[in-house]
């Protein structure tokens, strides 16, 4: 990983039929900069999906926003609006899940924001 | 990517193939496929995940409510899926332990004939 590549911001209307898209950019993202294997890749397709449906309820303005960033050793990101605990049943289940396939989760609440951040280490040697 | 629903009948087991994928923008038409299938029949239902690519906690209470609802029907829900990546699904949720799982749709009827009402 070089880790000198710009962050990506992702932004898409807050509705079920976009999160297939940001899980598809995020997991190619991934895999191309951090050099997760295909594994690690699913596994972060499916927390950000998690995260996604979850963020539905409060995003802001109807959209949604998600933004990915390369720190050294790890590929980072970041869900806004996220609830940061489970709200219901369903919720429960989609945080046990994040918290499963990702290497680390924290809520992050930064510029009168609240974030989930998901963090995955990057393999030994990924570009 | 679309979610493919198919239901045939097997020796009077109900059986639901999905194929595609099950997230936050499918997940309601399965709840709704396997609604139309409870209302036509008591039948066990057999759900086959083995054409599933992609499942989320969405479509995991899907199946978990149509589980209750055929429960309460006396009934039962079977699920078939050998996908590393759906099993896991189960087994991080818990959900291994709720869910009769089988390694095919030949196994899953057999077990739900032996366990099932008729139809």
């Amino acid at each position: 990983m070089t880790g000198d590549q710009p962050p990506v911001d992702l932004e898409v209307p807050a509705r079920p039929e976009y999160v297939r898209l940001v899980r598809l950019v995020v997991g190619a993202l991934a895999a191309s900069r951090c050099g997760l294997d295909e594994e690690r890749v699913a596994d972060l397709r499916l927390a950000v999906s998690e995260a996604c449906t979850l963020a539905f309820d409060d995003a802001a303005d109807g959209r949604l926003h998600v933004a990915c960033t390369e720190v050294p050793g790890a590929f980072v990101v970041d869900v806004f609006d996220a609830p940061d605990e489970p709200e219901s049943d369903g919720d429960g289940l989609a945080f046990a899940l994040i918290r499963a396939l990702v290497d680390e989760v924290a809520c992050v609440h930064e510029d009168g924001s609240t974030r989930l951040r998901l963090r995955m280490s990057c393999a030994p040697g990924g570009t | 990517m679309d979610l493919r629903l198919e239901t045939s009948d097997r020796d009077g087991t109900t059986v639901l193939a999905a194929h595609g994928e099950i997230d936050v923008a499918t997940a309601p038409q399965l709840r709704q496929r396997i609604v139309e299938v409870a209302s036509a029949s008591s039948a066990p239902l057999v759900i086959d995940l083995e054409g599933v690519d992609f499942l989320d906690s969405t479509g995991l209470g899907v199946l978990v409510s149509g589980l209750k609802r055929y429960r309460t029907l006396g009934s039962d829900v079977l699920l078939v899926a050998t996908r590393p990546r759906i099993l896991k699904v189960f087994e991080i949720t818990g959900l291994t332990r709720v869910f009769s799982i089988h390694p095919s749709v030949d196994a899953a009827v057999a077990a739900a004939a032996a366990t099932g009402p008729r139809p």
